[in-house]
Order: C-alpha cells, then structure tokens, then sequence
C-alpha cells in the first residue's frame, strides 16, 4: 500500500461510501461501542484534561527536540547491539529492507501492524524481489487474503467486514470450511499464521515508541503478534517514524496509559514489548540481529512548517472514532492510509496538498476531534489553515467557485450592496432548485427567505409601527 | 446598559424571528439595545472554506459597524457568529490598527445566553412552554466557544418545560456552512441520523441556540415529515 | 545516508545546526502517581484480582506452603499436555519440575539447550509456567524479563500460561512497572514484557476473541505471603 489506496475520484468515493449501509451501520457501532469504552476508561483514571496536558507536553518536547532524542537514541540503540539505518524517504526504506532480505537470503517474513510500512508500501517492495510477506494482525490479515483490500481504520483496518464477507473469503481463499463464529473463524487464522511464525526467516515490525535513553523499542499489540514476531524469527526489522521517540520509560508510562485508552478503550494491550538489542548471546530464543529503519518521508519538512504539532500524533485513531463524517464515509471515503480528522490534516502535509485538498472537505468544522485527541493535536486548527492554503496560496480552486466568492465576498463587504440585495433575497424563494439550492433540498426542506428582514421590522419598532 | 445587537445575517433574513425575539428579550431585561443596521455578515462562510482575503472585507464592515456607538457590549444570538468575531485578531495580526479594533469587539462580544447568564446574572427569565424538548449544543458554540452551561440553565427555568437527552446529542448536525451544499450527501446523513436521534427521544421541540443549525435540522424534519417545532433559544425564552 | 546526515536534517528543520540539550521536561501535574495512592497491599491485591478477572485471566489465591498443591490443581484444571517450565530460582527452589513429573511431561527450559530445541517442545507444551517479576494492579498486568532461563517462548507458545505472583509485589499501575524498568536500565534484558490476560483480538464485528497469536488461557497465582 502507498499513502494512496483508492484510485476511484473524490465524487465516486463519497457515492460509493455513503450508500453501502452496512458499513455505515459497522462504523456507527463501533464508533459508539469504543467511545464508551474509552469514556469509562478515562472516567476511572481520573483528570482526562491533566493526563493530556502531560501527554501533549511530553510529545511537543519531543518534537522540539527531535534531533537530540533522536542522536539520543540511535546512539543507546548502537550500544546495545542494533544496526540503525536512515531513509529519507519510501525509497531508501524499501531499499534498505530489500538489502537486508537479500543478505539473509530470506523468502518468508512475517509482519506485525504497522502504518509506517504501509505508508512506504513496503509489501509491495518486498514482493516484487520475491518475499512473500504476512500480515499477521488478524484484521490485517483478513484484508490481505482479500485480495489487498484496504483498511478502513487505522487500529480495527477490517471494520467494514461483517462476518459473512469474512467466512467468505476464508472459505474461498483458503479452504476454510467452519461456520462464520468469529471465534472458529480466529482459531482456524491461529493455526494457519502459527505456521507461518514458525517458519519465517524475517520479522517486520513497526515501533509505538522509541526510548531515547535506552534505545528500546516498544510495541503494542492485543493479539500478541507482536511478541510472535520478536520472539521467534533470526532477523528483526522495525521500522519507525522518526518522531516516535519518547526521552525516557517515565514518560512511556503516560503514552501507553493514553494510547490504550484513546485507542480501543481499554486500560491496556494485552501485550507490550520492551526490545532493547538483539537477544543476548546466553539467550536461548529472540532474534539474533536487530535492525531499526528510522524514516522520515516528509517528517522533517512537516517539522518545520507551522504545523508541527500534527507530528504529535500517536495514531491511536480516537478522532477518526469521535469523527461525525468519518462515522458516514469510514476510512474509505479519505482513499488514504490515514483517514479522518488525522489524515485531513497530515496527510496533505506529506504527501501534497494538489492531490489530497479534497480530503480536507470531509469535515464540517465541528472541532471533536479536538476535544478527544490524547497528545491534543489542534486538528481543527489544521484542516482550517489547509483550507486557506489550498484556496490562497496553492490556488487548487476551480474558478467558477472563486467568482461566485468573489461576488459573496463583496455583497457582505459593503453594507450598502449587502442591504440592496438581501432587500430582494426573498426572491429567491421561487429560485429553481439548481446547483446549490439543489445540494441543500437532497435532504432538507429550503428555509424561507423573509421579506420583511429583521432589520426592516427593527426600523419599523424604532417608528413605534411594531 | 447599552447593547449593540449583532444580528446575523441568517436571522437577519431568514429565521428573522430570532432577532426581534432576542431584542424583546434584551429589552425586557432592561438593555439598550442599538441595531446598527451597516452590519453585514461574520465572513465565517468565506474563511471556512479558505477564503480569508475576501472575508476580511466583511469583517472589517462588521467591527466598524458595531463599534460605531460605543456600546458597553456586543450580542448575538448565535455560538457560531461570536467565535467568529472572536478569531477576528488573527486574521488581522499583520494589521495593526484592526488588530487593535479587533481585540476591542472580542472583548466586548458575548453569544446572548452568555450574555444574559454571565453578565446580566439572570437565569430565570420567566418564560414557560409545556412539553419535552431535545436541546441540540451547537459544535461550535460548546465546543470551540465553550460556552455550554448558559442555555441549558435558562431552559431549565423555563416553567412546563421538560429537556430530554438523546442519542448522539453533542454530535454536529452536520450544517458545517458551505458544507451543506459542497458536501451535500455526507452533510445530509448527518442530519438525517440527527433528526431521527431527536424523533427517536420522543418530544416535542428541538431548540437550539444557532440559526443555522436550526434551519438545517428544521429543512430535515420538515422532509422526514416529523411533527416537531423548532426554537431558537431566545425564542422559547419569550414565551409566557 | 550517515546518522550525521539524517540528524543534520531534523536540526535544520528546527532551524539550528546541531543538537542542543533540550531543558528539563516538566510535568505539570500528578494525575500518574495519584491513582491509588496510598492503598494497602492487600487492596492493591483485590484491584489486582478484580481485573485480573475482568480480563478473562483466572485467579488463584494461594499460600508459599501451599503452592505445590495448588499448582498441581491448576495443571490438572487445565488443557491436558506436556509442560515447559521456565528455569527460574524460585520454581527451583520449590521443586516445580519433580513435582509436576508426576502427572505430566514436563521440561525445564533449557539453558544450554538450541533454540530450535526449546521451540519445539514450547510450541508442543499446552502449558508454560513462569514467575512475574512485578503485577500491576490497574490492569491485571504481569511483569515479565525473559532472560536465558525464561525464554520468550515459555509464555508464548503454550495454550496456557500459569504466572506465580508474588503479592507482595504488585503495585498499582504502569507508572510503578515503568520506574522498575527505568531503574534497571543500564542492565535491562533485551526482551521485557507486560502481559495483561490471555491473547485477545476485537478484529470483527468488535467481538472480543480470546487467543489469537498467544495463550488462550492465563492464570494468575496469587502467592499472599511471598
């Protein structure tokens, strides 16, 4: 996958989204289900706003001072027997991973989730130079096995799937022959990804968070994938997002506290992992190299614009789930890896706003994301500033929409014009229901324009007539 | 105290009750109210969809107009409109002299709940109205202004009057301004789910405190063919 | 692309040329070492247990004397199979492995043993046994270093998973397991762990499915007087 994963156009996506009501129906349940649960979570942990003032702190400390933490790390990473390597961009790291397949002579590798190799299309790379790689999360896996379906968020990917699309596409594509209870259907996935650990030469992982002081890598999983993968195969490969650093295991404490809950809605993961190197040499099991791919692909440049604070983010996917747009055109609607509030606004920033301004539209301003956000990403903010970029500096408009602006713009800029027309606006109640009134009446009724306006009744009071 | 109305362009021209509403209400609560009729229109439809230039033009009309008489404050009876003016300073950051007049309307400013709960200390105001109501929080009015507490505490004097809580309640209506119309399906599931959430609660009356929200729940109630009213805040208030 | 390189990118991206000691990271409030300050052993103990069981984990209190036999219940309540015990001083000590011989297959992991030897007999056991190193009250969340004589694969492969807990070390929440780890950090293991209940996935339809990837069954034995 790319950043990318849709190549139907903006209208197509939201027609087509819109009308398939069983995935609005999945995506509304899930949204309500898990923003209860966080909701309890976070009742029972006390200060929400505190908990995120620290959270938001620590990550905007981070980011001030992402190169010491991250000369920090690389060197404690080194120290403890990681090899780290640097790419600049999707290319370097897919380059990167494919040498070290080659060296090790590896086929067969098998991945726990993450979105920072997705964003590089790093199974695609790996493919093409004859790997056959596996996703091993179970949602993950689903959408693999279905033809490269796409994911539709970015902590539950197979959420559009109900379980008879699922039983489906076991039955079809690899011979499942059990009934479609999401337990049968788990346990026969459990037999067949168990091979797959057993045998695979390589273990890719992503990285929720980089320890500085330590040069641990931490990841998360419920599944326990993720301990699969760093416990059985030779190689390990992580790839990490340049700004997942956190300076010390004291402020780890405060992220993963947050990312469980923001995430799914639970005090915590099942499994967190704490790899700090390579097994020791008096260690029976644990890979036997460590390599850490730190990526940057457009980080830095986000770095140093004045949008910053996006980098924040510690995708646990809470604004995507408190999202009132998201929630009727899911993740698929976006067309890119990120969707929701998160993905309207980083990904134009790293990806360019000539291809992504549409995304920006799925948001009707509500600012909710704002309010749930664990590391307090001004979400709101951002969409708002890219649309005036898209409008103003990059000039992405189409011109009919400037002109009809233009004309606005200058009715309400000059009371003289502005009270001259809304005199006749109640005209436009016999307007033909085209263009405009046409979107507006598709689920709603047209207000009534008045003819006598507020100000003309407020004139006539000052008369003593009313 | 003197009041300089701020009317909105929506209740200006189209739910025009809810601006003499809000001027019998301010007046019965002994303001002085002053409509400057050079306003024109927040510009908030323009900056939201990013452009920021052409809707300076409007905001620079809106603070002269209504800081040409020297009003003790500025009411209006719409969340949205006042977080507007409030932004008003950062549009006009690299304009000193209208950053500076800016800063003086923000202070002034006040969405009318607000206006009557903070400043004018009152709470009961004396209306009544029988029946159940669903009170719909505008996004931007709770959450971006923060103003939350004010309507809920009016409506909870207002005698015969039963608020009822219903599903997905906090959650936007899905007006956005222009997209109602740019994104006009997505915007319309969301009224839809919001209008069925309200029918779901059984009642008999959405109120709200936001012009545009109401005109954009009420277009969607009126083609689901529901048999409920629909107030502005202000409106309810002045019932006896 | 060198380190150097890379770091002189992030650098110019914060507009200066090299890295610079960042001031002290502040935090402005406590809310982390708040949650249940102040709570005795015995209560951490009961919020321990409690949400053990919220998470689908079973949990049996016994005794340091009575361990050997409430262990022996627990592997025979459990999948019937061979066994791989973690070689740990404290299952030494109390004679773990001879005792369990007794109604199962039952091997130590072993230090000197390959990789690919201990795997095996892992993935074949339908039970791993291992000692927690610090319980975490809040989440039901075992502690666990994997060194050469805990193999990752102890608590791993196996369909169960018995963890011995020591009461006396379990402390309130993530905030104390992370100062543990942090004062270790010159020594740390390569592999640490913290394992909350049994492998769990919500991947469809949101209906939690228990063991995925790892143990479908967890045990927590509760050691009160250890």
């Amino acid at each position: 996958m790319s950043i990318k994963t849709s190549d139907l156009s903006f209208k197509q996506r939201m027609r087509e989204n819109l009308s398939d009501s069983f995935k609005r129906q999945s995506i509304a349940a899930a949204q309500d289900l898990i923003n209860q649960k966080r909701q309890e979570c976070y009742d029972k942990l006390g200060d929400f706003e505190k908990w995120r003032d620290l959270a938001a702190d620590i990550r905007s400390h981070v980011l001030d001072n992402l190169d010491y933490y991250l000369e920090q790390f690389v060197s404690n990473a080194e120290r403890v027997g990681a090899t780290v390597h640097f790419a600049r961009d999707a290319a370097e790291a897919n380059a990167i991973a494919r040498e070290i397949f080659r060296k090790k002579k590896a086929t067969k590798a098998v991945k726990s989730k993450s979105m920072v190799t997705e964003e590089i299309g790093l199974n695609e790379a790996l493919e093409e130079i004859g790997v056959q790689i596996l996703e091993t999360d179970l949602g993950e896996y689903l959408l693999q096995v279905d033809n490269k379906d796409k994911p539709s968020h970015i902590v539950i990917p197979a959420l559009h799937k109900d379980r008879k699309r699922i039983r489906g596409v076991l039955a079809a594509e690899l011979g499942y022959d059990g009934d479609d209870v999401p337990e049968n259907m788990t346990k026969f996935v459990r037999g067949i990804l168990r091979q797959a650990f057993l045998s695979a030469d390589i273990a890719v992982t992503g990285c929720n968070f980089a320890i500085a002081e330590t040069g641990t890598i931490a990841l998360m999983t419920n599944e326990g994938n993720g301990r699969f993968v760093t416990s059985i195969p030779k190689t390990h490969i992580v790839f990490m997002g340049m700004e997942r650093i956190v300076p010390s295991f004291r402020e780890l404490d405060i992220m993963f506290s947050m990312l469980a809950r923001s995430g799914v809605g639970a005090r915590t993961s099942v499994y967190m992992s704490l790899i700090t190197g390579p097994k020791a040499p008096a260690d029976v099991d644990g890979p036997e190299e460590l390599h850490i791919i730190i990526v940057d692909n457009g980080r830095s440049a986000v770095l140093a614009s004045e949008f910053r604070d996006v980098l924040r983010c510690i995708r646990c996917g809470a604004c995507m789930l408190e999202c009132p747009a998201y929630r009727h055109v899911s993740g698929h609607g976006y067309g890119v890896l990120y969707p929701g509030p998160l993905g309207a606004a980083l990904v134009p920033l790293i990806a360019g706003y000539k291809e992504y301004k549409d995304i920006t539209k799925i948001c009707s301003l509500c600012g909710a994301c704002n309010d749930v956000c664990p590391v307090k990403i001004p979400l709101y903010e951002t969409i708002y500033q890219h649309r005036r970029i898209i409008v103003e500096r990059e000039k992405l408009t189409n011109r009919l929409e400037d002109a009809a602006f233009s004309v606005y713009g200058n009715i309400i800029g000059h009371s003289r014009l502005y009270r001259a027309a809304t005199r006749l606006a109640f005209l436009g109640n016999w307007a033909p229901r085209v263009s405009l009134l046409k979107e507006w009446c598709k689920s709603r009724e047209m207000p009534v324009i008045q003819k006598e306006r507020f100000r003309d009744w407020f004139a006539r009071r000052r008369r003593g007539e009313a | 105290m003197k009041v300089s109305f701020f009317v909105t362009c929506i209740a200006d021209n189209v739910l025009t009750n809810i601006g003499i509403k809000s001027i019998e209400l301010l007046e019965e609560l002994g303001c002085d109210v002053v409509f400057n009729p050079k306003q024109t229109c927040c510009g908030q439809p323009l900056a939201n969809t990013g452009y920021h230039k052409k809707a300076k033009k409007s905001m620079r009309v809106l603070i002269d107009a209504l800081l040409e008489d020297g009003c003790d404050y500025v009411v209006a009876p719409s969340g949205s409109c006042v977080l507007q003016v409030k932004e008003f300073p950062h549009f006009f950051r690299d304009e000193a002299g209208w950053a500076d007049k800016a800063t003086v309307l923000v202070d002034k400013t006040f969405e009318i709940t607000d206006f009557i709960v903070n400043v004018l200390k009152v709470t009961d105001v004396g209306a009544s109205l029988t029946g159940r109501a669903a009170y719909h929080p505008s996004c931007h009015m709770s959450r971006l202004l923060g103003v939350k507490e004010p309507p809920i505490l009016l409506l909870q004097h207002v005698s015969g009057l039963q608020l009822v809580p219903f599903k997905g309640q906090d959650k936007c209506c899905g007006f956005g301004g222009t997209f109602a119309v740019k994104m006009a399906d997505l915007s319309g599931a969301m009224v839809t789910e919001k209008v069925q959430n309200i029918a779901a609660a059984g009642v008999d009356y959405v109120i709200g405190a936001d012009g545009a929200c109401l005109m954009n729940i009420e277009g969607c109630i009126k083609r689901e063919g529901y048999n409920i009213r629909v107030y502005h805040v202000v409106e309810v208030l002045m019932m006896r | 692309m060198t380190t150097h390189e890379f770091i002189g990118t992030v650098s110019r991206a914060l507009g200066r040329s090299t890295p610079q000691a960042p001031a002290p990271l502040v935090y402005r409030h406590s809310v982390h070492t708040d949650v249940m300050r102040g709570l005795s052993q015995d209560a951490l103990a009961k919020e321990f247990v409690d949400y053990s069981r919220t998470i689908g984990a079973h949990v049996v209190e016994t005794t340091r004397s009575q361990l050997p036999a409430s262990l022996i219940q627990v592997v025979k309540d459990s999948p019937a199979g061979s066994i791989v015990v973690a070689d740990d001083p404290l299952l030494r000590e109390l004679g773990i492995v001879r005792l369990l011989r007794a109604i199962a297959p039952v091997q130590l992991w072993d230090v000197d043993g390959t990789p690919a030897e201990n795997i095996k007999f892992a993935e074949k056991a339908r039970i791993g046994i291992a000692v927690a190193r610090m319980a975490l009250a809040e989440s039901g969340t075992v502690l666990l270093f994997s060194h050469a004589g805990t193999g990752r694969s102890v608590t791993l492969l196996p369909e169960a998973t018995i963890y011995i807990i020591p009461q006396s070390l379990i402390r309130p929440r993530l905030t104390q397991g992370m100062a543990y780890v942090q004062e270790q950090q010159n020594d740390l293991p390569p592999c640490i762990n913290f394992v909350s209940g049994p492998s769990a996935t919500s991947d469809i339809e949101l209906v939690r499915v228990v063991g995925v990837h790892g143990p479908m069954h967890v045990v927590h034995m509760l050691v009160t007087d250890l």
